[in-house]
């Protein structure tokens, strides 16, 4: 077996084609790794930015708390950082940071879309979650080459020519005739044809995949990295699988190979462009995106109307806050008052929100069962989720970020209600901001039902193509 | 001239084929020998190719056996196929491969083992290749060069049977003299040869008996020496005319 | 001779059962794009509308407050879309929807659709113009590849060429032939999309289809003709097919991401941090960087005292506070148009940048075009943005110089204006670059698309003699 494939191999390395189409592969790996590398690079500069300007903003203000209290230096009331209205609104808020994926550079996905920062402060969320990166609109919407698209699109492509003519070829070419002359049994001879080009699909899926990860400095020594960077070779895997079974199922039906490397292309083309189109089109027309200028006019109307019954605002606020309100002062406190009407508004706000939101989660479940539609939605969602560039994760930090903003909001408006001032001491004893990513759990249940079906795929297609592959191969 | 001996090593018991409606092959007999060389006559679609592919296990017979050195083809396909070699109108090779590695592969495809290169070297110079032919990528190889390869192949097995379907057409004159000088080579050696062929001079000429098929039958069969060329000419029309 | 080479090869074309399928595909595609895109359009416009409607009511039925509360309290404006936008919606997901027009300062559009979308959508979703640019081309491909090769290899060719059919006419006569099959699915396409945008947006609508039209015509005018001549020249259809199919996913999928990438590398934009660190800077400083804002506020402030001859500014003839505020606008608005101005122009020098890439890919020029004629594109975004500027300007300058013609010195935050005021400002509308403005900005892509149609009819032109065997 090993020489009938050695022998293969002496066939098809003198393709000049194969050695064509590979350095153009590996020429899109490698800028596809190049673009995803200076993307987290700038991502993590960014970040490295933020941390070290609240680092510093805090520090300076931890400095000027004594020498406030010591009366040897003065700032108007409005810049004072000891008012917990001033330090929550802005001097002491926290940067809530989502950082790169675990496999982030392999992967852009939607993150060149979504915030992935905002600096927390007790205002309403819609003025500040809204850090958008610089991005030329032109290139978002030509997308990007990241090593995702390279598998999802590319890679397929690949392993079409490779296999498209593994017996057509023989045929047409005549040599199947010679070599069915041996005393061989068929399905060894066609046993090292589709074991080689096996081997040659699952070693680029690994090359590009590990290689990828290296030539963009995944932190390879991170057990949480290594394991998700299997996961994503395990799906790179199964996708390549899937094709190679399609292939093998094309090849058993005796087509010419011109003929058969249009069908293959049909295949490519239904589960790529034809099938993800219908899914986005289900997507769009059963959960369309809720609209969020909608929104913004309830957000202005609901800010109006508390404004307009302003009395009523902080009467509800104080029965919010039972027991927490330290003397009578604190209700004429015009920034108690901000934040009472804040209150207010939120609260009308609050099933609008909901059902924003709402909307959003039922859109995304939506997306997972359309996903199931094609392989290629499969393996684009395996692969966003393993790298951590997906709508998954974004949703993720956001209900953490929901909850940190819940919890910041709480305590300033608990000190400012009992007139605290803050001390170095109470400024170090804020929430902290932590992004904790998803567990194994949850990331292992959305992605079973896709994987799963792959496999079924695989097995479902593979295995009678092989069979009938082996039958055809019998006759020249 | 050799005769035929006894036991033959290739035979057809009342081979029936049939696709559809068709009958391709219908209840035919032949054997030949060792040193013999079998010459299959007939129109195009009469049934040679299809007996030649009943031999090579690419037809199943619907009835009747083919049978290489006593043993029926289809119960023991691997083992029969050990014995003869298959030369095609166009021997189709490798064109990327030298001469001398697409006799490597089919010569490791044919004995399972690994050949030893100097010899493989040798049957190609046997068959009528230069030393520069050998490391020669065969994709502009004529169609003689490639029988060559062909007679090759079925020396570094050491076949002692011929499968050859109308190896000569297209050829030029010297070209097919020379093929038929290897032929003669082979037949020497002992071969059992069946040749389906258009070319009634050369089955007259490198044939030791002839058949005359139509429709799938046997409509005749002489031995090559007792007719001459103008009556088999006129024995081959006839036939097809009724 | 022409009408016959051309009706033979339309009737074989249609009669292709690989034809039909992939065309009712494309068709299908085509056809789900166009109404999703149009529902989606007609949906967002009646939203964006009432939305607008909604914000400018706020606005005008302020009750009386400070004029400075006023700016503060501001308006969205949301960014209209053309009819056509429902076949190319352009930048549009990615540039943001609604911009929040307030004193001070100047801010970046927010809510890209597409941050809302799922990835699967980005993946999967189809406009309709993605469709013309990119599987239409497909079509023509399957369609026009075995045209020359396929007969070579079925030896018809040879027969041919023995009639002495001239190879110039037969060149033409298969490109009619595949156009007349093509035909008959882009007219009744181009019919519905005449009759939605003739009932939604007019006569102006119109013009606007017709140039679409022409640019996608003279587009596949040029795919097909690359598509004959490797045809024309490959060994085999087989080869041709290859061949057409490297170039069409060089065309459609590779080159323009590689493009997009490279002009960032060559023109890169600054980060958003970075972005927002200049303006602070410009705001506090200057653009220069040498005036420093407490300077220049006593500056102004001196100034102001000497040439109205007064020592205080109590004793101004107007409100001083107003004045400096506008003022303070002035300046800021300055440094908003410069940066912006300057990020702006490293975008358009980015998509100059990019449509190099249109040397190997035509669709990058083509993308350009559509969007241009679409009224979805970049420059047309800019339009917008700097009209909600030049209204925000306006309202920010009305209502300082309230304050300042109209407020006693003591009184530059407790003055209260009506709603007369805020009437006094007429509803913000935004008037769209005319066609041949838009068309302006994307010189460069015709040329582009000029210069490939050019080299289609040299490459027909040259093909003298075509290789029968």
């Amino acid at each position: 077996m090993r020489e009938l494939m050695a022998f293969e191999w002496r066939v098809l390395r003198r393709e000049r084609t194969l050695w064509l189409v590979l350095a153009v592969f590996l020429g899109l790996g490698a800028h596809a790794s190049a673009s995803g590398a200076r993307f987290t690079g700038e991502r993590r500069a960014a970040i490295a930015e933020l941390t070290t300007e609240q680092r510093a903003r805090l520090d300076s203000i931890a400095a000027l708390m004594p020498q406030l209290d010591a009366g040897t230096v003065s700032v108007p009331s409005f810049l004072d950082p000891r008012m917990p209205a001033i330090a929550g609104r802005g001097a002491a808020a926290q940067y809530a940071i989502l950082p790169p994926g675990p496999l982030a550079a392999l992967s852009i996905g939607q993150a060149d879309v979504q915030p992935f920062w905002a600096q927390v402060t007790t205002r309403t969320k819609q003025t500040f979650f809204v850090n958008d990166e610089i991005e030329n609109p032109a290139r978002l919407l030509a997308g990007r080459l990241d090593v995702a698209f390279v598998i999802l699109v590319v890679f397929p492509l690949l392993v079409l020519a490779l296999t498209f003519d593994v017996v057509a070829g023989e045929r047409e070419r005549g040599t199947l005739a010679l070599v069915l002359a041996q005393p061989v049994e068929p399905r060894r001879v066609l046993g090292a044809k589709v074991g080689l080009r096996a081997l040659l699909v699952a070693g680029m899926a690994i090359a590009l995949s590990i290689g990828a990860a290296v030539a963009t400095g995944l932190p390879v020594s991170d057990a949480q990295t290594v394991l998700r960077l299997i996961a994503w070779s395990g799906v790179v895997l199964l996708y390549g699988a899937f094709w190679f079974s399609v292939a093998l199922f094309v090849n058993a039906r005796r087509l010419s190979a011109a003929a058969s490397a249009v069908a293959l292309l049909g295949a490519w083309l239904l589960v790529v462009v034809v099938l993800p189109a219908l899914a986005a089109a289900a997507i769009s027309v059963t959960h369309p995106v809720p609209s969020r200028i909608v929104l913004t006019t309830q957000l202005r109307e609901a800010t109006d109307a508390a404004a307009e019954r302003r009395q009523d605002a902080v009467a509800t606020f104080i029965l919010d806050h039972p027991g927490a309100v330290s003397d009578s002062g604190a209700l004429s406190d015009p920034l108690v008052q901000a934040v009472a009407l804040q209150d207010a508004a939120e609260r009308t706000m609050a099933p609008h929100y909901a059902a924003f939101d709402a909307a959003l989660d039922a859109q995304r479940r939506a997306a997972e069962r359309f996903r199931l539609l094609s392989p290629a939605l499969v393996v684009q969602g395996a692969l966003l989720d393993l790298s951590g560039s997906g709508e998954h994760r974004f949703r993720h930090y956001e209900q953490q970020f929901d909850r940190y903003h819940q919890a910041w909001r709480e305590t300033f408006t608990a000190r400012m209600l009992r007139r605290e001032r803050l001390n170095p001491a109470s400024l170090a004893a804020l929430p902290d901001w932590t992004f904790v990513e998803e567990d194994w759990d949850t990331l292992g249940a959305r992605l079973a039902p896709g994987v799963l079906m792959l496999l079924g795929l695989v097995l479902a297609i593979g295995v009678p193509g092989w069979r009938a592959l082996d039958r055809a191969a019998r006759t020249a | 001239m050799t005769t035929a001996t006894a036991s033959p090593l290739l035979e057809a018991h009342g081979l029936t084929k049939r696709y559809g409606d068709t009958l391709a092959l219908d209840t035919l007999h032949l054997s030949v020998g060792a040193g013999e060389v079998y010459c299959l006559l007939g129109a195009n679609g009469a049934g040679k190719s299809t007996t030649i592919s009943c031999f090579l296990d690419f037809v199943r017979p619907d009835a009747g056996s083919a049978m290489i050195g006593g043993t029926v083809v289809a119960q023991d396909p691997i083992g029969t196929k050990r014995r003869l070699a298959y030369i095609p109108e166009t021997v189709m090779l490798y064109g990327n491969l030298s001469a001398l590695e697409n006799l490597e592969y089919f010569a490791t495809l044919a004995t399972g083992g690994r050949p030893v290169r100097a010899e493989l070297a040798q049957h190609l110079r046997t068959a009528g290749l230069t030393d520069a032919q050998l490391e020669q990528r065969v994709g502009g190889f004529s169609k003689g060069m490639r029988q060559k390869v062909g007679i090759a192949i079925a020396l570094a097995k050491g076949a002692d049977v011929l499968l050859l379907d109308e190896p000569t057409s297209g050829l030029d004159p010297k070209a097919s003299n020379e093929f038929h000088r290897l032929l003669g080579l082979m037949r020497d050696r002992g071969a059992a040869v069946l040749m389906a062929t258009h070319d009634l001079f050369r089955a007259k000429e490198s044939g030791t008996r002839i058949g005359i098929m139509k429709a799938g039958r046997k409509v005749a069969e002489l031995r090559a020496d007792e007719i001459g060329h103008a009556d088999l000419e006129q024995l081959y029309l006839t036939h097809m005319h009724d | 001779m022409l009408r016959t080479i051309a009706s033979k090869e339309y009737r074989e074309l249609l009669r292709d059962g690989r034809f039909r399928w992939a065309g009712s595909i494309v068709a299908g595609l085509l056809l789900v794009a166009g109404l999703a895109g149009f529902t989606a359009w007609r949906e967002q416009a009646a939203q964006r509308d009432a939305a607008q409607a909604t914000m400018q009511a706020t606005w005008f039925n302020q009750p009386s407050k400070n004029p400075h509360s006023a700016a503060h309290y501001g308006l969205w404006a949301f960014k209209p879309q053309m009819t056509l936008a429902f076949v190319d919606r352009g930048v549009d997901p990615y540039t943001g929807t609604a911009s929040w027009l307030e004193a001070h300062r100047m801010n970046e559009f927010r809510f890209r659709p597409a941050m809302d979308a799922t990835a699967a959508q980005r993946f999967g979703e189809w406009t309709a113009a993605g469709v013309l640019q990119q599987l239409i081309p497909l079509l023509i491909i399957l369609l026009g590849f075995s045209a020359f090769a396929g007969e070579r290899e079925r030896g018809t060719l040879r027969q041919l060429a023995s009639l002495g059919v001239p190879t110039a006419t037969l060149l033409r006569g298969k490109a009619l032939g595949v156009t007349a099959a093509l035909a008959v699915l882009c007219v009744p396409a181009a019919v519905l999309g005449t009759v939605v945008v003739t009932m939604s947006s007019g006569a102006s609508g119109l013009l606007r289809l017709g140039a679409l039209s022409a640019v996608y015509l003279a587009y596949f005018g040029v795919i097909l003709t690359v598509t004959l001549v490797v045809s024309a020249r490959a060994r085999s259809a087989r080869a041709a097919l290859v061949t057409l199919l490297a170039l069409w996913a060089a065309n459609g999928l590779l080159v323009p991401r590689v493009a997009a990438d490279v002009a960032q590398a060559a023109f890169p934009t600054p980060t958003a941090r970075e972005f927002q660190a200049q303006v602070q800077r410009g705001l506090a400083t200057g653009i220069d960087g040498h005036s420093p804002s407490g300077a220049r506020a006593d500056a102004l402030r001196d100034s102001v005292l000497r040439a109205n001859g007064v020592s205080s500014v109590a004793s101004l003839p107007f409100n001083y506070d107003g004045f400096s505020m506008q003022r303070g606008e002035e300046h800021a608005n300055e440094v908003y148009a410069h940066y912006f101005g300057q990020l702006w122009d490293r975008f358009g020098q980015q998509d100059r940048a990019q449509l190099v890439g249109a040397v190997v890919a035509p669709v990058i020029a083509v993308r350009f075009l559509s969007m241009g004629i679409a009224g979805t594109d970049f420059g047309q975004h800019r339009a917008f943005a700097e009209q909600a500027e030049a209204y925000r300007q306006e309202f920010n300058r009305v209502m300082n110089n309230e304050i300042r013609d109209r407020a006693r010195a003591d009184e530059s935050f407790s003055y209260q204006a009506d709603s007369t005021l805020w009437r006094s400002i007429p509803a913000f509308t935004y008037e769209a670059p005319s066609l041949g403005r838009a068309l302006a900005t994307h010189t460069v892509s015709l040329v582009a698309l000029g210069a490939w149609l050019v080299l289609a009819a040299l490459l027909v032109g040259r093909e003298r003699r075509i290789e029968v065997a």
